[in-house]
């Protein structure tokens, strides 16, 4: 039985080995190989795959010596941890998307390159761009990105839901008290039931998805120069807001769903509730859902209180130091943040471009559009743009709504610990 | 217990053991039986209920959808596994077996302070080790290739106990019979001893194939693109591009994953046993 | 035939011995040097600071936060973990084919592969859709029903543990019938012609001489369970509200997630020292315990 296995082993490992070899030749002409880190993924949608596959094919017609390794790594806090041990490593990619969440932990460690000189070689139009996304990676004069896609964070609604309710479709400018009186009606409970059929409302513990309500209420996190907590996370209008979002879950609006991306059904498509805070990438996954109708599906900007403001998320392209082919690195970032790309993406709606141009010219292509680009004016960028590890305080502010939500800390003091939790993160990375 | 003598009550304590036994076998394998269930359910839409259990279609087309997807190449992560294991495990048998019988058979100076070393240094908690290992390997230029998979585990102190307890208890006389002959010790271990270490050997291999095919930490810490990534290390990556799981395809990327192991382990667990009672009892 | 003192056995050990030196003792000897830096592996500069990183660590709530969850978690997985393998054991001592079928399927979870076995208990673990929650509706237990077991900061490290018994229960359950085969016929013989029961036997004989075998997974089992970080990593990633961040994931995220290589090292050191004391401190339990059965 022994010599068995060895035998089977041997055939497998000889089988492997070759396959390594076959490999190797293929890196031998003078076609140059460029490591890409992204944040894709697996995907079951076959049409996000098969633009996916297009854009590819697209690049090899277009560059034919230049080949492209894509390395995907899924989940946005798991993506910058692995690119940043990249780095550790000494084996960065030569090319990697650069989320704004985590900008300035790449940039403010020295690990990309300006990208001023090419620019300014080619006498590239950076004027398409539009110029909040695209300052997003500058650093005084210097820049380390090209913006690719952004988006937003807009409220998404239910149409059918309201309309059965009796009430109107919310509109830009609508306030906290118009958003908690919808909620409640949108909200079914029939007797008896254990706990409510549809809730008004899907309230996270994710901070990226609700410190919007912190600034609606004209309260921060950090202090405008990023290095406290004090006096922002503990303040009064933050304290205010965290209870009112909390209080969302607490009084049956929003249901108990931490863990409801690991569920693998979006609350949202299926019914549950009525309203969600998510980005424009959340048309893919509903366009392809069997259980709403797009028809259904309504896109309004976010309820304010003191300011009308939402959070913009972006993503672009850097090149790395150490990055051997420079002049190829330039040319996918070109193409990935040019305008054939751009509308494929576009065309796939993950988001909405940062080439102006091209994201007005998909201003009519479906009826939400226009509320995502009018809304881009009310935009600001998260703190991970000037923050380094900002992912960590986003942790401790995860952690945080847990404690309020589930932990029955009284919010004042689950706010006050993770100030001074986020204190000793800023000062450890002095 | 089998020593006491059969009373009225037997049958009743028999059968109510039987029922016990199966009742546990049952939660044992019933994780393993929902995963392939679930796996079989449809990729699209809701998740798999248990009140739903059987799906109404057998979606075996999961399989082909895990085994093509390009972002998580299976295939690839399979062959990194096993050619890593395959040198792991060679290695191990010869290294260990090598220090085994130089504990268990030979005397030299500083032998069992030596082995003292061997022993304690299984007591080191991986955390204290692994980040000098990234840095050390990293100085190497290891990272991300076979070697930085492979050189660290090709000896392990655990495989030396495992083979020095055996070869304790192999007789003597055979050594000295065979020294006699002219035989030097390389020659002895080679010839007299190896061969009747058969069964240790195969324990030791076992073990050491178990625990290099499950490794997660480090090769999630030493390898950092898609194509150098272990089939543990593959399978944890398996999310879609929101992170989010899908857990038909999940499942049936696990089922794929623990098909060798338990294959192997079927095949061999007898050795594994063995292995178990001897370094445990002995110990 | 006296054998004398050879070199050649060194030159057995000799290829173990650099292998260790370069990949377990090195390692050591530096991890001590960088937990005595601020050694931030992105940052050019990586001073020396003596003991700051110890003592930082020491006022660290998190930090104590997560040895305690550690010990939470040893405290409950372990014992329950030995208590059922034992019973188990007991249940499949007969060396029959059904009963080394039996075997092998208590075995199975513990040669799996931890990630999947970590995905399929978060699957059952789900509210709605898992396998727990769907028992409970069915045994007519709503008011349980419905809970996000991985995510609530009560119940969230009683499920790991709970998963934990399930892995661990194959290995031990082996070591304690090789402990049982140990024990001597005649003693059950003796027991039995001076009229002892079922349990006065288990009690005064089975259990004592298995006590080195009990000794043996006791201290092995805690070693390992001090150490735990697979699971977490794939389950909870240390939340609900840091209830399941445990030193190992702890340790992870510092070295891992923030790069304070320096920090994670000295926080690694007071792990390895904390499971030196336990260790002990089983010992001395255990020896006790020995000298007491001995007397008898």
């Amino acid at each position: 039985m022994r010599s068995h296995l060895i035998w089977i082993f041997s055939v497998i490992v000889v089988l492997s080995v070759g396959g390594c070899a076959h490999q190797r030749n293929a890196f031998d002409s003078k076609i140059i190989y460029l490591h890409v880190s992204d944040w894709g993924g697996a995907s079951a949608d076959p049409r996000y795959n098969r633009i996916q596959d297009e854009i590819m094919a697209e690049w090899n017609r277009r560059h034919p010596n230049i080949r492209i390794v894509p390395e995907h790594i899924p989940g946005s806090s798991a993506y910058v941890s692995k690119v940043l041990t990249e780095f550790v490593a000494g084996i960065p990619p030569d090319v990697m998307q650069l989320d704004d969440a985590s900008a300035a932990s790449f940039i403010d460690n020295n690990t990309l390159v300006d990208l001023t000189p090419f620019i300014q070689k080619e006498h590239f139009n950076l004027l398409r761009y539009y110029p909040n996304v695209l300052d997003i990676a500058r650093r005084g004069k210097r820049l380390y990105a090209l913006p690719s896609d952004f988006t937003p964070m807009m409220m998404y609604y239910n149409k059918k839901f309201f309309r059965e309710a009796g009430l109107h479709y919310p509109r830009d400018g609508w306030t906290w008290n118009d958003f908690l009186h919808d909620a409640q009606k949108l909200t079914v409970w029939p007797k008896g039931a254990y706990q409510p059929t549809r809730y008004g409302f899907l309230a996270e513990n994710w901070m990226p998805g609700w410190i919007v309500w912190i600034w609606q209420n004209g309260g921060d996190v950090l202090s405008p120069n990023g290095q406290t907590a004090s006096g922002y996370m503990d303040s009064p209008a933050t304290i205010q807001a965290v209870r009112f979002f909390a209080d969302l879950e607490k009084n049956h609006l929003a249901p108990n769903l931490s863990a409801s991306q690991a569920q693998g059904e979006d609350p949202f498509a299926s019914g549950l509730v009525a309203m969600t805070i998510s980005g424009h990438w959340d048309l893919v996954p509903l366009r392809a859902s069997e259980t709403i109708s797009m028809n259904n599906v309504g896109v309004v900007g976010l309820p304010q209180n003191k300011r009308q403001v939402t959070v913009i998320y972006e993503s672009g392209y850097a090149i790395t130091k150490g990055c051997k082919h420079p002049h190829a690195a330039w040319e996918y970032v070109k193409f990935m943040c040019g305008d054939y790309v751009q509308k494929m993406k576009a065309k796939l709606g993950i988001g909405i471009s940062a080439i102006k141009s091209v994201a007005e010219s998909y201003r009519n292509s479906n009826p939400l559009e226009p509320e995502f680009l009018d809304n881009i004016k009310y935009g600001i960028a998260p703190w991970g743009t000037r923050v380094e590890n900002y992912d960590v305080i986003e942790d401790i502010g995860t952690e945080m709504m847990d404690e309020v939500l589930i932990g029955h800390v009284p919010t004042e003091r689950a706010l006050k610990t993770a100030t001074a939790r986020a204190n000793a993160e800023l000062e450890s990375n002095e | 217990m089998k020593q006491h003598k059969p009373n009225r009550f037997y049958w009743i304590i028999s059968i109510f053991k039987l029922l016990m036994v199966l009742v546990i076998a049952l939660f044992t394998f019933a994780p393993f039986l929902w995963m392939l269930i679930a796996s079989l359910h449809p990729s699209h839409g809701s998740p798999p209920t248990p009140s739903h259990l059987m799906p109404k279609v057998w979606h075996w087309d999961n399989y082909r959808t895990v085994l093509t997807m390009d972002s998580v190449p299976f295939v690839r992560f399979f062959l990194n596994s096993l050619l890593v294991t395959f040198f792991v495990v060679i290695c191990q048998l010869l290294l260990c077996s090598l220090a085994g019988y130089g504990f268990a058979r030979l005397s030299f100076p500083g032998r069992d302070w030596l082995f003292v070393l061997f022993l304690a240094s299984m007591m080191i908690p991986g955390q204290v080790t692994v980040i000098p290992l990234f840095l050390l390997v990293r100085s190497f230029g290891w990272l991300n290739t076979y070697w930085a998979l492979i050189v660290p585990g090709i000896s392990s102190a655990f495989g030396i106990f495992l083979m020095r307890q055996f070869f304790m208890t192999l007789p003597k006389d055979l050594d000295d019979a065979a020294r006699i002959d002219g035989c030097n010790d390389l020659a002895i271990y080679w010839r007299v001893s190896m061969p009747l270490a058969r069964p240790a050997l195969a324990t030791l291999g076992i073990f050491a194939f178990i625990s290099t095919w499950t490794d997660f930490f480090w090769p999630l810490l030493a390898t950092t693109t898609t194509n150098m990534r272990t089939l543990e290390v593959g399978l944890s990556l398996f999310k879609d591009s929101f992170g989010n799981t899908n857990w038909p395809l999940q499942m049936a990327a696990s089922v794929l994953v623990l098909l060798p192991v338990i294959i192997i382990f079927l095949l061999a667990q007898r050795y594994l046993i063995q292995g178990i009672a001897l370094t445990g009892l002995k110990g | 035939m006296k054998r004398k003192h050879s070199k050649s056995g060194l030159w057995f050990i000799f290829p173990s011995f650099v292998h260790l030196s370069i990949f377990v003792l090195f390692p050591i000897v530096f991890a001590l040097f960088l937990s005595l830096h601020r050694w931030d592996v992105l940052k050019p500069d990586k001073p020396w600071v003596g003991l700051a990183n110890y003592v930082v660590l020491f006022h660290d709530p998190l930090f104590w936060n997560a040895m305690g969850n550690s010990l939470y978690y040893v405290a409950f997985s372990v014992p329950l973990g030995m208590i059922v393998a034992l019973g188990v054991a007991l249940l499949v001592q007969q060396n029959t084919r059904g009963m080394q079928a039996l075997r092998a399927i208590y075995y199975l979870p513990a040669v799996s592969s931890t990630v999947a076995i970590s995905m399929v208990w978060t699957f059952i673990y789900l509210p709605d859709h898992g396998m727990i929650d769907w028992m409970l509706r069915s045994m007519g237990m709503h008011q349980w029903a419905h809970t996000d077991w991985l995510e609530d900061p009560f119940w969230a490290m009683p499920a790991l543990i709970f998963m934990s018994i399930w892995t661990g229960l194959g290995p031990r359950m082996i070591l304690y019938l090789a402990g049982l085969t140990g024990i001597p016929n005649a003693l059950y013989e003796a027991a039995e012609i001076d009229g002892a029961g079922y349990w006065a036997t288990f009690r005064h004989i089975t259990l004592p001489l298995l006590l080195p075998t009990t000794f043996f997974i006791l201290v092995t089992s805690s070693i390992g369970a001090l150490q735990i970080f697979t699971p977490i990593y794939m389950m909870t990633k240390g939340g609900p509200m840091w209830k399941t961040d445990v030193v190992g994931y702890h340790i992870y995220t510092e070295a891992w997630r923030q790069f304070h290589m320096g920090m994670a090292s000295a926080q690694s050191y007071v792990l390895f020292l904390v499971i030196l004391v336990i260790t002990v401190i089983q010992f001395k339990m255990v020896s006790k315990g020995l000298e007491e059965y001995s007397l008898q």
